[in-house]
């Protein structure tokens, strides 16, 4: 079910009746966990078998976990958790790339096998929830938390209809406390919640979808050779889609899970405004980001066992990261580049010792002015089919090509122009705040005035709207 | 994280002036821009697409069911309405589509078991050349395929939103509006067809210049023609197999096949009987015992209707043209 349409506002209505009456909170609960299911089911009813079997299992050795005494022993239940999760991830995510890649390597010893794409369906959602759970029995592991709620408290955990499909990832010790006891929800959270809900389906349908979308489609295109204005444009207006089409979906969770009394981790903050690459991924899907830090950076070591070891590190959690966002060698390109801007940026700090000129506004304008180009430039990697195409929009970019003018400089490219300006500048001037904080402290004909320009343009940009790019992954 | 929510200040009243602000800014905005589209002689109206006709496909098996194929001329000429009050037993379900022969459709009907209806087919000698045959598959490949309850439910209750307020439609939203006064310099020209709900197209060429209509619908039917000539009789002959299977199988279960020659004029009429001689291929199709077949030239009054782009009726006719073809087409309450 898709937060922008029409069914979904009908379905919240309802779930928010029956979560504002009278009736006990464990049938709330319970309530709340069937209506997640159906949300899920919306999609395609079969696989709430496989989010059924991912909860019950992790549940399960979670328990199995907690209950051994031996190390050993834990860690064998771990191990199992482990490839019961990243199993499930290969087989529905991974399978077709695997055998492709399998055969390109035979082919290139001179075996000449085929063997046929299996054509699994990639369930909604399942990088999400498989790392959900996969989190709850390595806490255990660790001896984090102890696996003493129930199991409908936990099912509820998996399948919390807000970020099931597409986060933000929530740690188990974050929301299970808040199954205890129904949290009082006064009218300025519910109204908090539903303002950042109306933002967040600005974001996606309006920015995302009418003003940036259409340009990138246009020109991320086979066989496209694009001329300067029209890669800049695309590279850039990418970069716009992908935060507006995620960071909206992150905010319509969050104001969902709000207006429930639930609240889940802000997944974006400000992330054109980074200075640095290690800013930058702590302000881009947050969610992920620290989930690959605690739950495989650090475990391979970190940053405490020398350099070479900390850059092999960085590389390596960058690379799965990449390889998390989907089964595409452009993927993983993306994230060995991620990867290459740490080891530089942490070899850069080495050598230059912290001075009062590079903390200057100045300096620290073009500090985030160079992260911001390089995440845009590696955007490209990751919006591209294939790796040709991104090299087309890269020679477009230095006008290292015949090419074709694909994007016109009209009104309406002015115009998502000065949008996609706006947001940087909001970016820049809200980068230390939650846009909660800045709504709330809006004054009230201010915010008035947001939120209705917001609702207005949602109603004047309705027609094609594209799912959330971060459902496929 | 949200601290300050937990721990905000601000009182109930700031929220409550700023939602009665939104509602009076927006409801303002809309309402004034409602308005002036009203008052411009705009109509709502809705966009169709492959999921609200898989809502419409999905509703086909009521007892009493007649289901309507063809392109624009069945969603246009047909009144939905007249037909809903004519036989209230009957379920009426409209699944043409515009631009696209139906073929595709009625063999997606005949191979559906569960169905048993009534199928009236807007047709013409040039639907069944081969290259035209399967134009309305990826309709029926998308409601076997990736349409589902969830898809095709939201697709009908966003479109029953969209045909109750003008300014919901695409062409009248900011990106089409800045576009359209970018390339030149006014206010979009006001639609002349309107989409409804049900499928159907409402029409009203006094809002339209019908001149340069009718010019442009006769050259671009001279140019199909020209482009993609007719196969000759004996050898488009063979397709009307198609046609007798699918209808074969649907009479099997009960149902009925109607094959409708929609009426055309003004040298339109001309350029068919120039290209496609009813005598060379719409008689093969009369004279095959299988398929029941009107023509409008043989139905009394049916060849009377002005039809200003020399294809469509006006709206305003479509009520008389429909009483006049089901005439004919007695359905057996």
């Amino acid at each position: 079910m898709l937060f922008n349409s029409v069914t979904f506002l009908l379905f919240f209505i309802y779930i928010l009746i029956v979560h504002y009456s009278k009736l006990p909170w464990s049938i709330k609960k319970g309530h709340l966990l069937f209506g997640s299911y159906v949300f899920y089911a919306a999609w395609n009813p079969p696989f709430v078998i496989l989010l059924f079997l991912s909860t019950f299992v992790d549940w399960n050795l979670a328990k199995k976990i907690h209950a051994c005494q031996s190390d050993k022993h834990r860690k064998y239940w771990l191990w199992l958790s482990l490839i019961f999760n990243l199993g499930l991830l290969s087989v529905f995510k991974y399978s077709g790339f695997i055998l492709e890649n399998f055969e390109s390597v035979l082919t290139g010893i001179g075996l000449d096998m085929t063997f046929s794409d299996p054509g699994f369906i990639l369930p909604m959602g399942i990088s999400f929830y498989t790392f959900q759970t996969l989190s709850y029995t390595i806490d255990i592991y660790y001896k984090k938390i102890k696996p003493h709620h129930g199991f409908l408290d936990y099912a509820l955990f998996v399948s919390f209809f807000p970020q099931l499909v597409a986060g933000p990832i929530v740690r188990a010790k974050t929301f299970l406390p808040q199954l205890k006891n129904q949290n009082r929800i006064t009218f300025d959270v519910f109204s908090t919640g539903i303002s950042l809900f109306i933002v967040g389906i600005f974001t996606k349908t309006v920015l995302a979808d009418a003003f940036f979308a259409p340009f990138v489609n246009t020109v991320f295109v086979d066989n496209a050779q694009p001329d300067l204005l029209s890669s800049w444009l695309a590279g850039l207006f990418f970069y716009g889609q992908i935060f507006c089409d995620f960071a909206g979906y992150s905010l319509c969770a969050i104001g969902a899970a709000l207006c429930l009394g639930f609240t889940l981790p802000f997944n974006f903050n400000s992330p054109f405004a980074a200075i640095g690459f290690s800013d930058f991924w702590r302000r881009w899907h947050i969610s992920l980001s620290s989930w690959l830090r605690d739950y495989l950076y650090i475990p391979l070591g970190g940053n405490r066992l020398g350099s070479f070891n900390t850059f092999r590190n960085l590389m390596i959690t960058m690379l799965l990261g990449g390889l998390w966002h989907g089964a595409a060698w452009t993927f993983v390109i993306w994230g060995g580049l991620h990867g290459f801007y740490l080891m530089a940026e942490r070899w850069l700090k080495s050598l230059f010792a912290p001075s009062a000129f590079f903390k200057l506004k100045i300096m620290q304008f073009i500090f985030m002015l160079i992260t911001f180009f390089c995440v845009m430039l590696a955007f490209v990697l990751f919006r591209a089919e294939n790796v040709p195409q991104a090299l087309s929009l890269v020679m477009g970019m230095l006008s290292m090509q015949e090419s074709q003018a694909l994007i016109k400089w009209d009104l309406w490219t002015q115009i998502v122009v000065v949008s996609f300006i706006t947001l940087f500048f909001f970016q820049w001037m809200t980068k230390n705040k939650d846009i909660d904080v800045v709504l709330i402290k809006m004054p009230v004909i201010v915010r008035s005035v947001v939120l209705s320009l917001a609702l207005i343009l949602i109603a004047l940009s309705s027609g094609d709207s594209d799912a959330f790019i971060y459902f496929q992954f | 994280m949200h601290s300050s929510i937990s721990n905000s200040k601000n009182s109930n009243k700031s929220w409550v002036y700023t939602w009665l602000l939104v509602i009076i800014l927006c409801v303002s905005c809309l309402g004034a821009y409602e308005y002036s589209l009203k008052k411009q002689g705009f109509e709502a109206s809705i966009t169709h697409t492959k999921d609200l006709w898989s809502w419409h496909r999905g509703q086909v098996y009521h007892d009493k069911q007649v289901v309507l194929l063809g392109a624009s001329r069945s969603q246009i000429n047909i009144d939905m309405g007249y037909l809903n009050n004519r036989f209230p037993s009957f379920a009426v379900t409209q699944l043409s589509i515009n631009g696209n022969y139906p073929v595709a459709t009625l063999k997606a009907l005949a191979k559906d078991e569960k169905f048993t209806g009534i199928v009236i087919v807007s047709m013409n000698a040039q639907v069944l050349e081969s290259k035209y045959l399967d134009m309305q598959n990826a309709y029926n490949t998308y409601y076997q395929e990736e349409s589902t309850l969830y898809k095709s439910l939201d697709a009908y209750l966003t479109a029953s939103i969209d045909s109750h307020f003008r300014f919901l439609h695409p062409s009248l939203g900011l990106e089409e509006l800045v576009k359209h006064y970018d390339k030149k310099k006014s206010f979009p020209d006001v639609f002349y067809t309107t989409a409804n709900l049900d499928q159907s197209i409402t029409t009203d060429y006094s809002k339209t210049d019908t001149v340069a209509l009718l010019k442009h619908f006769v050259t671009s039917k001279e140019k199909n023609y020209v482009n993609d000539p007719p196969t000759q009789s004996e050898l488009w002959k063979p397709n009307i197999k198609i046609l007798n299977i699918a209808v074969k199988k649907i009479n099997n279960r009960g149902g009925k096949v109607i094959f409708v020659r929609f009426p055309t004029d003004k040298g339109h009429w001309e350029l068919d009987e120039q290209y496609y001689p009813r005598q060379l291929y719409w008689k093969k199709l009369e004279q095959e015992p299988l398929l029941n077949t009107l023509h409008f030239k043989d139905i009394k009054g049916l060849d009377k209707f002005d039809l200003p782009d020399s294809s469509h009726l006006d709206s305003k006719d479509a009520q008389a043209f429909t009483r006049i073809l089901f005439d004919q087409i007695i359905l057996d309450e």
